[in-house]
């Protein structure tokens, strides 16, 4: 057989297995069809695409499965916010309101006297749950990055002490660190909430002091100091009425620990002194 | 006297000449999918449906088509036509079938079209001049041989873990010397099946 013959028919040949295969494929193809809903594409094309499971719902290819089948609210993603939510609700003819932004915040900004070794333990709650709290105090941050771990936007790093912080500008107010900590030391506050206390200890101040040089002793100035009513002490730490708060800052100024910070200085004064 | 032929086939090509530890071939799943004994044995078995899928294809083309027509030197495009094909026939009934399997593989089924074991053993098949039972056999001791592999890695990978190791060896380091080792401890079979 000629050199052009076998090239052609190996052409031929190549061309008649290409459409074989592609009649085997479509036949296939038809027998099989799995029927999804073409809203789920778009809906999932929506939303944040970070797959941080915040919602609840596997990831946002499972969060878009739900809101179309009608088993989740279009305000379920607390990443996308209000904006994601009428965009859902628009396509699926749905709405619903979502609350406020919120932030993450970690109630502790420790020196601690005698802070804990971590030899051979990884995590804050292998920390807790082996050793829990004999040394230093039992209800500020253990430093192993819990919480750092989960975050899906890189929002919290270490200080120069050890203890994490959130970096407020970043943070997308998922929740999962809430649920990381295993000292419960971080909860979501609303995006306007500026005044934070930076310590959750409970115990009067003598036994705080011996354990900590930052932790907020119950004194009472930032109380006196505070011109519109905005604080009061419960539990040896002080509760502020946002309604009233005006972050004029007398309060934190008065503070001798300076456990009281204003706004988005947490995140950034102390990722820079890191 | 047939029967123990193709019994050596499938010992020889499970382990003996294991295509993973021994001819070096799959070693993208093998490190890619071995996290978990699950969903490694999940692969192995995909894989073995390839296999012996694209074993008998491909013989079936080399025979009916290549060989009469002289065309023996588009084996390796034709091959790679069906099994190309093979693999998206057989990802779209597994994702009718059983979308949780689907969905635990994701992305590594159509690589599956990618592994060279596929490819080389279909090269290998023509190579050895098989008949179509003994190809059969081939692939399925292939596929048996490839599922151990990946099984084993995923095993000790799992038990890693929780292991101490110097921070210059985690994570891929580890586990190309873990591969390496497993390799030598299949040379143990050597000798085993007269080849």
């Amino acid at each position: 057989m000629g050199v052009v013959q076998k090239i052609v028919l190996a052409g031929v040949v190549m061309g008649g297995l290409g459409v074989l295969f592609g009649f085997i494929l479509a036949l296939v193809e038809r027998r099989f069809r799995v029927e999804t809903d073409p809203r789920i594409d778009e809906v999932e094309a929506l939303l944040p695409g970070i797959n941080c499971g915040a919602c609840g719902l596997p990831g946002c290819r499972g969060a878009a499965e739900a809101m179309v089948a009608g088993t989740a609210e279009v305000n379920q993603c607390s990443v996308g916010g209000q904006a994601v939510a009428d965009q859902i609700g628009s396509l699926l003819g749905r709405s619903a309101q979502t609350g406020p932004v919120k932030i993450a915040v970690i109630h502790c900004c420790p020196s601690l006297k005698n802070p804990p070794q971590y030899k051979d333990i990884h995590t804050c709650l292998g920390y807790q749950s082996l050793i829990g709290s004999t040394l230093g105090c039992s209800y500020g941050c253990v430093g192993l990055g819990d919480c750092a771990q989960v975050c899906p936007s890189d929002a919290i790093r270490q200080d120069k002490n050890g203890r994490m912080s959130v970096v407020q500008e970043l943070c997308i107010g998922c929740g999962l660190c809430v649920k990381a900590c295993p000292r419960s030391a971080i909860r979501l506050h609303e995006e306007q909430h500026f005044l934070q206390l930076l310590c959750q200890n409970p115990e009067n101040g003598k036994a705080v002091l011996a354990v900590c040089n930052s932790g907020c002793i119950a004194c009472g100035l930032c109380v006196r100091a505070c011109t519109h009513q905005a604080l009061r002490l419960e539990d040896n730490l002080p509760v502020v009425d946002y309604a009233n708060c005006t972050e004029c800052g007398l309060c934190v100024e008065k503070c001798p620990k300076h456990c009281l910070i204003i706004g988005t200085q947490q995140g950034q004064e102390r990722v820079n002194a890191s | 006297m047939v029967l123990k032929g193709l019994f050596l086939i499938l010992i020889s090509s499970a382990l003996v000449n294991n295509f993973v530890l021994s001819r070096f071939l799959g070693i993208c799943p093998f490190l890619g999918v071995s996290q978990k004994i699950e969903t490694a044995v999940s692969m192995g078995w995909a894989t073995t449906l390839v296999l012996v899928v694209s074993a008998i294809v491909t013989w079936s083309l080399e025979q009916f088509i290549l060989l009469p027509f002289g065309l023996e030197f588009l084996r390796y495009v034709a091959y790679i036509l069906v099994i190309a094909s093979m693999v998206q026939v057989i990802e779209t009934i597994l994702a009718k079938t059983s979308p949780a399997l689907h969905r635990s593989l994701g992305i590594f089924l159509p690589l599956i079209t990618t592994n060279c074991a596929v490819l080389g053993l279909a090269l290998l098949v023509a190579l050895k001049s098989y008949n179509v039972v003994e190809a059969a056999v081939f692939a399925t001791g292939a596929g048996l041989g490839f599922t151990l592999a990946l099984a084993l890695l995923a095993g000790i990978r799992e038990r890693l873990e929780w292991a101490d190791i110097p921070e210059a060896f985690q994570g891929t380091p580890i586990i190309l010397i873990t591969a390496g080792i497993l390799s030598m401890a299949f040379l143990g079979f050597a000798g085993l099946v007269a080849q």
